[in-house]
């Protein structure tokens, strides 16, 4: 005997019932009930699309985002280029009439439309000719 | 002395003679610009310049249309400082459709200083041309020369 069956024989009796009673026969499953089992399983399951089959759906609202953000992200650099390309344009007097139709009939406007002209003929580096 | 009264004597005399060579050579000209359009034009802009290099510009006036009746926008500072040697003269005009002009017209006349005896050779092209809608137009722009007693 050794030291820790001296242990065991001074465990509680109450512990001793309980553990005794927990200890129960294995259920023993067997080759054919395991088939069955798997049998009724897939039965069961068998309408049912495996993961991989089901993934798709989100694979591809998620791709369709991604490349939603994409070309969008691809498209503003381009909107940019435009924009600061209409900015690079020099102004010509077709601007300058476009503004003095904008602004017709306010007398203060005539300064304003004087000034964007000035700078359509401007022979400086700065002017809009050049 | 003496020497120093005819040192200063020459040098009078060639620095006057070095002035009226100069001014010898200076000429002026005026260059008739036209538009050629068939439709309308509500605004012009053209660019003169001189690839020989010996004009300056020393003012601009307006042209033959009455719906362009003031003149002409340029760089009046650049004239006025003598540095215009190329001119951009523009204008516009709000009359109605009815009383822009079309065909060929004079649209402006640029005064020139020619500082040498070498002739210019002018390059005049112009920038657009606009319809009352505002619409670019097809036109074309061609020049006059003015020289001597032709003015």
């Amino acid at each position: 005997m050794t030291h820790n069956d001296d242990e065991t024989e001074e465990l509680p009796d109450a512990l001793i019932e309980a553990l005794k009673s927990a200890d129960e026969a294995v259920p023993l499953i067997t080759a054919r009930v395991d088939r069955e089992v798997l049998k009724m399983a897939r039965d069961q399951f068998a309408d049912r699309k495996p993961a991989w089959r089901r993934r798709p759906a989100w694979t591809a609202v998620a791709a369709t985002a991604l490349i939603a953000i994409f070309v969008v992200q691809l498209d503003e650099p381009t909107q940019q280029v435009n924009l600061s390309m209409q900015a690079a344009r020099p102004a010509d007097i077709t601007d300058v009439l476009k503004l003095a139709r904008e602004r017709a009939g306010d007398p203060a406007a005539q300064v304003e439309i004087d000034a964007l002209a000035m700078r359509v003929v401007s022979l400086s580096p700065a002017g809009a000719s050049q | 002395m003496r020497n120093s009264i005819i040192a200063l004597v020459l040098l009078s005399l060639g620095t006057f003679g070095h002035s009226y060579a100069d001014e010898a050579n200076i000429r002026f000209a005026a260059v008739d610009v036209y538009l050629d359009s068939a439709e309308p034009v509500a605004a012009w802009q053209f660019e003169l310049g001189d690839r020989a290099g010996v004009m300056k510009v020393v003012g601009v006036e307006q042209g033959d249309s009455p719906a362009y009746a003031r003149a002409p926008y340029y760089d009046r500072e650049a004239v006025r400082l003598g540095e215009a040697d190329r001119i951009i003269v523009a204008d516009y005009s709000l009359a109605d459709v009815v009383e822009l002009p079309s065909g060929r017209v004079r649209v402006a006349t640029v005064h020139l200083m020619l500082s040498s005896d070498d002739d210019a050779d002018f390059n005049l092209f112009l920038v657009t041309a606009t319809t009352y809608d505002g619409v670019v137009t097809d036109a074309r722009i061609s020049l006059d020369v003015r020289t001597g007693s032709e003015q």
